[in-house]
């Protein structure tokens, strides 16, 4: 089976001060299949951009232009943490106040999920994201994150889609 | 290599170089040309050698980067949620 990683997991194995960093390493390092999806991306992106210039690197990163410097240390992370990167291949079709719009079927799922489950957009994105992916072919049982919302949703969570939530 | 530009093309030129982005109109369409040859072949994007690079030190040991800061990580990513 196969875990969908929140992307707090991901950085956290990237700041040893962090009270996180040996639960995250030591889950990122385990046998455990991982995936994430595009959000993790932009989110890494983000978070490396806010902490950049509190970052110790070798000359050869830091003399990079900070766009290539950031993209550099999210494909790194993806990579070193060996997690797989996937998307739906979809767009749905809604109607919103008399327009007809293309959007992917994430954010349609999103809709249909927010009022069960009550959480900050972005949580909803991984989550229907993971639900997504599932229903597209990989087998994710579990989402894996330290997001304290998304932790106390666990029973909502399964009830809605299925997908175990654990901490690493 | 001469270029045909249609009124609506020159007109957001112009618009430009009013605004002293650029000084002239053919100075305008080379960077913007740059910028948009740079996008699409995704030199940008292409990070491979240095990322391979840092795997390298890592496999060899080494921590490539760290980030020094006072604030939790759980902090940090949570704020871009809100």
């Amino acid at each position: 089976m196969m875990a969908y990683v929140d992307t707090n997991v991901i950085i956290a194995k990237y700041v040893p001060a962090d009270k996180l960093n040996s639960r995250a390493t030591k889950f990122l390092e385990g046998k455990d299949r991982k995936i994430a999806s595009p959000v993790s991306i932009i989110e890494l992106a983000a978070v490396i951009s806010r902490m950049d210039s509190n970052m110790e690197a070798p000359p050869e990163l830091l003399q990079e232009p900070p766009k290539r410097r950031v993209r550099t240390l999210v494909e790194f992370m993806i990579r070193d943490s060996r997690v797989f990167i996937a998307s739906v291949p979809a767009q749905a079709r809604i109607k919103v106040a008399g327009a007809v719009l293309s959007i992917p079927i994430e954010y349609q799922n999103c809709i249909r999920l927010a009022y069960a489950l009550k959480l900050k957009t972005l949580d909803l994105v991984h989550l229907a994201y993971a639900d997504g992916l599932r229903k597209w072919g990989h087998d994710i049982d579990t989402f894996v994150t330290f997001d304290i919302d998304i932790l106390e949703r666990s029973d909502a969570i399964h009830d809605e889609l299925g997908i175990e939530i654990k901490e690493p | 290599m001469p270029v045909r530009l249609d009124d609506n093309e020159v007109r957001r030129l112009n618009i430009l170089l009013k605004r002293g982005a650029y000084r002239s109109r053919n100075e305008a369409i080379r960077a913007i040309l740059a910028e948009g040859l740079k996008e699409r072949l995704g030199q940008d994007e292409d990070v491979t050698p240095l990322v391979n690079k840092l795997l390298a030190l890592r496999k060899g040991g080494k921590t490539p980067f760290s980030f020094k800061t006072t604030r939790s990580i759980l902090e940090l990513v949570a704020e871009g949620r809100k």
